[in-house]
């Protein structure tokens, strides 16, 4: 999540959802003039502000936690990593694995000699608890869609771990990238002193002050930096500051607006890919009238994207409808310019659905606390439809209640939202909280969706499958089920050494590499 | 007197019972459940009951009170539905920041502020005497936010001579510790010192009516002697209520300098735990904040009992 | 301030309190007397409409046309501190009235008449008090809904016990001096004393916490804005504003420098006007 400012962690509490958290940044460049102070410098520290805290230290739950990579990325490890360069699985705890002709097995060969942070030694076993442990609905994990298909785990010696699909799956490896693996033994402990196979030992979480992790010597790629700490400085000027006087080494996740002021401070930007995260509005498309398509479209008119991408994101977020971004080969050609900012083609859609400046349409936009962008998506479509005579409220609702009344009591009829594209895999964008066909958070699931979505997920052949995917993207942006608005790249702000992390697409980060 | 202050401690436990009951009922009664916190979007019905249950959220009210009442007279605050870490450990990690900010604070603005307000009284003649309140009534005009902000512009990022943020334990490093704390009790204290100068002038200036002061001043006592010997100590009684009264004032203010300064204090604990729901660390947080104010206020009643022999004589 | 004049009793020569209020503190008259023609025609003075966004013209100075600027969707400043006015006033009424009433009649009655009374009220005070104002906010808000009266009516709440222990205090040292048992040798009734003799002189020490409650009722508005509690957008209100223009402060600092400057006039003029009727009071109106 983009977000900034935030009163310690309850804001940007729920963004990034299930897929990768959202870490995923570039790498950080830069030459920044300034020196640490001698306390960061001293232990090896390596600072990084972030804006909330973390809901949890178990990285198979972190629901909704957009600063849980932190955990997941040092403590814990998965079997493969997603690399950033080629987006194909690099070995973490699997040293190889197999994917057998039909696609229905998996076999991954693990790595050996390694030790948990106790000094117990890692093996098959633990993969296939943790792999059970998502799957067990008593357990409740975020990350449980990942694995649907897998119907079967099994070890058949310390090293080696068998999985079988009922149907293949194109991104298995992308989703097993996300399981982050955990020691049986030490469950029990899990959410106060957690033991991974990481890179960095856990030591200490002060809620609401700071995480801290430190190097495990005995891991195969030692760190270089003695420790990590992520400080919650919930404000965004203090966190600029911060960097300015040397106190934080990185700032994860910054707004436009604080892009725009660390670069005017002499501190180097970098950013991730520009299709990281989406922001969007979610429709309530069971609630009159907004089971009505026409009205849907009619938002989506109503909205000046290009506008908002310019002046509150400065120009650092690129403007489009469709939530599959155009470098992915199963974008539909030239559909991110699909429903232009047209008040009269609005109106006209709004009449026909029955709307006029005498019976206006009457709404409420629901956007969440501490979400400094998405509240001015929220009063930019509130101004534009007024404008056009309807009646429309916004509300800004305190993220515990907002979550109440979007996720699990759903009683709205729009909200502001955004969301992590996650690994680039065309899959995962229809199997997501925002679109997945069982249960998303629109509501909205069409006869044949489902199936669609199986198939299209289920297709080896490339071009077929890209048909299917085509298909797809037209269905939404005809039922306009939720209403897309950019695509931006995550931000960082750091110094020298911060160039040197290496941001994973589906949200687990590499900070061996970061030496001060 | 010792009846007194018996019946002055009775009623602060009737106190504290009170607060943290109605704390207790109204963050319960608030909308945002726990569960959703903890599940987020993967929240169904059966995960929603399942998490309730097992954080004891589907007992009816009165039981789970009853439940919480019984386990703190026991000493038993219980563990963070969030960090799963046990209360008390998290209260007494946040309440020495806390504590140290707002005593040093509190001594810093009494410090400067007393003398100020006397020596505003007796000068409440002189030329320089208004444009001098007005000055100092700056302090209580501008949000302490903002404050904050401009003195981590000026002494952090244009003059690197202090950390913009976080706290140093004094047990990690003294010199730290102390550099940590000048920004964020700048700051509370310009908040403070204004409305205590205000209160001081303005007692002082009708102590300084009064018959005995004339007395005094007819027998040719030096003005600083009046000031030192009659007015200072009368203006004091009235004061110490005063600052007691402040410390609800104080309270919030450290709020929002540990907010602005990333300091791991009572005031986030409190306000992260109400936006979580995280209940028992709500309830501890009030339970804290309310023996520490009928604590002080216990105090304060006893000097007031020593210095005014009218009290005394209750 | 006509709030204040409300607690202010019938001084003999009130006609004089204005001219001795523009003699004594120029700068409160002239910065309460702009806030309070803001917060009274503020909506008619309004060269632009507070709401209406316009991105073209996002976070510009000063102009012709807008005279303080825009703010970041393009809003004209003015129009939005002027609507922002109107919103400290309401704070200020609503807090200067929950906490001025009950905490003076509380206070006045435990001071005055103590025994079971005095500790009954002392422990009500005492809870209040011991309740952290920005708790009873939250709660508040979240059990209601999220708007400028359910926030100040959280912030009333915690004003009551500043009234009332300043008033308790003073009717305790009051209560046995000799004017006090001479209405009593007189026959008069405790409640009657109390009404006739014991609150008028109080009245200072009233105006001094009302004056510097209700100014603290502005920058509460700012403070429970910062964390999203308080006006609804896209209503305007000095503590969204000023959050708003802190997030911009290296991009726009005019925007901020406004801001900023017009809040802190705004409760600057309330904090001294109240010192300058104390003063005013402390002459006997003279």
């Amino acid at each position: 999540m983009n977000g900034r400012e935030g009163w310690g962690r309850m804001n940007r509490a729920q963004f990034l959802r299930l897929f990768g958290g959202a870490a995923a940044a570039a790498a950080v460049a830069g030459p920044f003039g300034f020196v640490g102070t001698a306390r960061a410098q001293a232990g090896g520290d390596f600072v990084i502000g972030i804006s909330s805290d973390i809901n949890t230290l178990d990285p198979q739950m972190s629901p909704n936690d957009v600063f849980r990579h932190t955990i997941r990325s040092t403590v814990f490890e998965a079997l493969v990593f997603i690399n950033p360069d080629t987006l194909q699985a690099d070995p973490l705890l699997a040293d190889s694995w197999e994917i057998s002709a039909d696609g229905l097995t998996v076999t991954f060969k693990l790595k050996s000699g390694v030790t948990w942070h106790n000094g117990a030694p890692f093996t098959a076993a633990d993969v296939v608890y943790s792999i059970k442990r998502v799957q067990d609905a008593a357990v409740g994990s975020p990350f449980a869609p990942q694995l649907v298909a897998v119907t079967n785990v099994e070890a058949t010696d310390d090293q080696t771990v068998v999985l079988t699909l009922a149907n293949t799956v194109p991104g298995i490896l992308s989703n097993i990238a996300v399981i982050q693996i955990v020691n049986e033994a030490t469950i029990g402990t899990i959410t106060t002193a957690p033991v991974g196979t990481g890179p960095f030992k856990f030591v200490n979480w002060a809620p609401g002050d700071h995480i801290r992790v430190e190097a495990y010597a005995e891991h195969r790629s030692a760190p270089k930096v003695g420790a990590i700490e992520w400080r919650i400085v919930p404000d965004s000027q203090a966190r600029l500051a911060g960097m300015q006087d040397g106190t934080l080494q990185m700032v994860m996740l910054a707004e436009g607006k604080d892009v725009v002021q660390a670069q005017a401070a002499g501190i180097e930007v970098i950013q991730t890919k520009p299709y990281n995260l989406y922001e969007n509005f979610n429709i309530n498309t069971t609630r009159a009238p907004f089971n009505d398509k026409r009205v849907r479209q009619a938002l989506a008119h109503a909205f000046d994207r290009e506008s908002y991408a310019k002046t509150v994101w400065f120009g650092f977020a690129r403007a489009t409808i469709n939530p599959v971004p155009p470098e992915m080969e199963t974008y539909l050609p030239d559909s991110a310019s699909l429903y232009p900012y047209d008040p009269d083609k609005a109106t006209a859609l709004l009449a026909e659905a029955g709307f006029t400046k005498d019976n206006p349409l009457k709404m409420e936009i629901l956007t969440p606390q501490g979400f400094d962008t998405l509240k001015s998506m929220a009063l930019l479509l509130q101004d534009s439809l007024n404008r056009l005579g309807h009646n429309v409220t916004v509300r800004e609702l305190e993220v515990t209640v907002w979550l109440d009344r979007f996720l699990t009591n759903p009683d709205f009829d729009i909200t502001t939202d955004n969301f992590n594209t996650g690994p680039e895999d065309p899959a995962s964008m229809f199997n997501s909280p925002n679109l997945a066909p069982a249960t998303n958070v629109n509501l909205w699931n069409p006869p044949g969706y489902a199936e669609l979505v199986a198939q299209a997920g289920a297709e080896i052949d490339r071009d077929k499958r890209i048909a299917l995917y085509h298909q797809l993207q037209q269905l939404i942006l005809d039922e306009m089920p939720q209403i897309t608005v950019n695509h931006l790249p995550l931000f960082f702000l750091g110094t020298e050494a911060a160039k040197a992390l290496v941001i994973g697409p589906s949200g687990i980060d590499d900070y061996t590499k970061i030496a001060l | 007197m010792i009846r007194y202050l018996l019946g002055r401690v009775v009623g602060g436990l009737i106190t504290l019972f009170c607060v943290t009951g109605l704390a207790f009922f109204a963050t319960a009664l608030a909308p945002g459940n726990p569960a959703a916190v903890l599940l987020g979007n993967m929240a169904t019905p059966e995960r929603i009951e399942a998490i309730t249950r097992q954080l004891g959220l589907d007992q009816p009210l009165p039981i789970r009170y009853g439940i919480w009442l019984r386990e703190t007279l026991l000493g038993n605050l219980g563990t963070s539905n969030v960090s799963f870490k046990p209360v008390a450990d998290l209260l007494a990690a946040a309440a020495f920041p806390t504590i140290q900010l707002a005593l040093t604070s509190l001594i810093v603005a009494v410090v400067i502020a007393i003398p100020l307000g006397l020596v505003l009284a007796q000068n409440r003649n002189r030329w320089w005497s208004r444009p001098a309140s007005s000055l100092i009534t700056i302090g209580i005009s501008v949000p302490g936010f903002w404050v904050g902000l401009m003195l981590i512009v000026l002494f952090s990022v244009t003059l690197r001579l202090l950390p913009s943020a976080g706290y140093v334990p004094p047990t990690k490093d003294v010199l730290g510790n102390i550099r940590s704390l000048v920004l964020p009790v700048t700051t509370l204290a310009i908040y403070l010192i204004p409305s205590l100068v205000r209160f001081v002038r303005v007692t002082a200036i009708s102590v300084l009516r009064e018959d005995y002061v004339d007395t005094a001043r007819a027998k040719g006592t030096a003005p600083a002697a009046i000031l030192l010997r009659h007015v200072a100590p009368n203006t004091l009684v009235t004061t110490i209520t005063y600052i007691g009264l402040q410390l609800g004032v104080l309270i919030s203010g450290a709020v929002v300098v540990e907010l602005i300064f990333s300091i791991p204090g009572l005031g986030r604990l409190g306000l992260n735990a109400v936006l979580n729901r995280d209940y028992p660390v709500v309830q501890g947080v009030v339970l804290m904040a309310a023996t520490g104010y009928v604590a002080v206020n216990l105090l304060i009643d006893l000097t007031y009992a020593l210095i005014d022999p009218r009290v005394r004589a209750r | 301030m006509s709030d204040l004049a409300t607690t202010t009793p019938p001084v003999r020569r009130s006609s004089g309190l204005l001219g001795f209020l523009i003699r004594r503190s120029p700068l409160a008259v002239l910065l309460v007397g702009i806030f309070l023609v803001a917060a009274i025609f503020g909506p008619w003075l309004a060269p632009h409409s507070m709401t209406d966004t316009n991105l073209s013209a996002a976070l510009q100075g000063p102009s012709s046309t807008y005279w303080l600027g825009t703010d970041p969707l393009g809003r004209d400043v003015l129009s939005r501190l002027l609507g922002s006015a109107q919103v400290a006033a309401q704070a200020f009424l609503i807090v200067v009235l929950i906490g001025g009433v009950f905490g003076t009649a509380l206070g006045l009655l435990a001071g005055g008449l103590g025994g079971l009374l005095d500790l009954v009220v002392s422990r009500v005070v005492e809870v209040l008090q011991g309740f952290p104002t920005i708790l009873v906010a939250i709660v508040i808000v979240a059990l209601f809904d999220p708007s400028l009266t359910n926030a100040m009516i959280a912030v009333g709440l915690a004003a009551i016990p500043d009234f009332a222990r300043v008033s308790r205090s003073v009717a305790i040292q009051l209560r046995d001096r000799e004017f006090i048992q001479a209405a009593r040798g007189l026959g008069a009734g405790e409640i009657r004393i109390l009404w006739s003799e014991v609150l008028p002189n109080m009245i200072g020490p009233l105006i001094v916490i009302a004056s510097f409650d209700g100014a603290q009722a502005v920058l509460w508005e700012a403070s429970l804005s910062f964390l999203g509690m308080g006006v609804q957008p896209p209503a305007p209100s000095f503590g969204s504003m000023l959050r708003e223009a802190q997030g911009y402060l290296a991009i726009q600092p005019v925007f901020a420098i406004i801001v900023g400057v017009a809040v802190s006039g705004v409760i600057l003029g309330l904090n001294l006007l109240g010192d300058a009727i104390s003063d005013y009071l402390d002459r006997g109106g003279k």
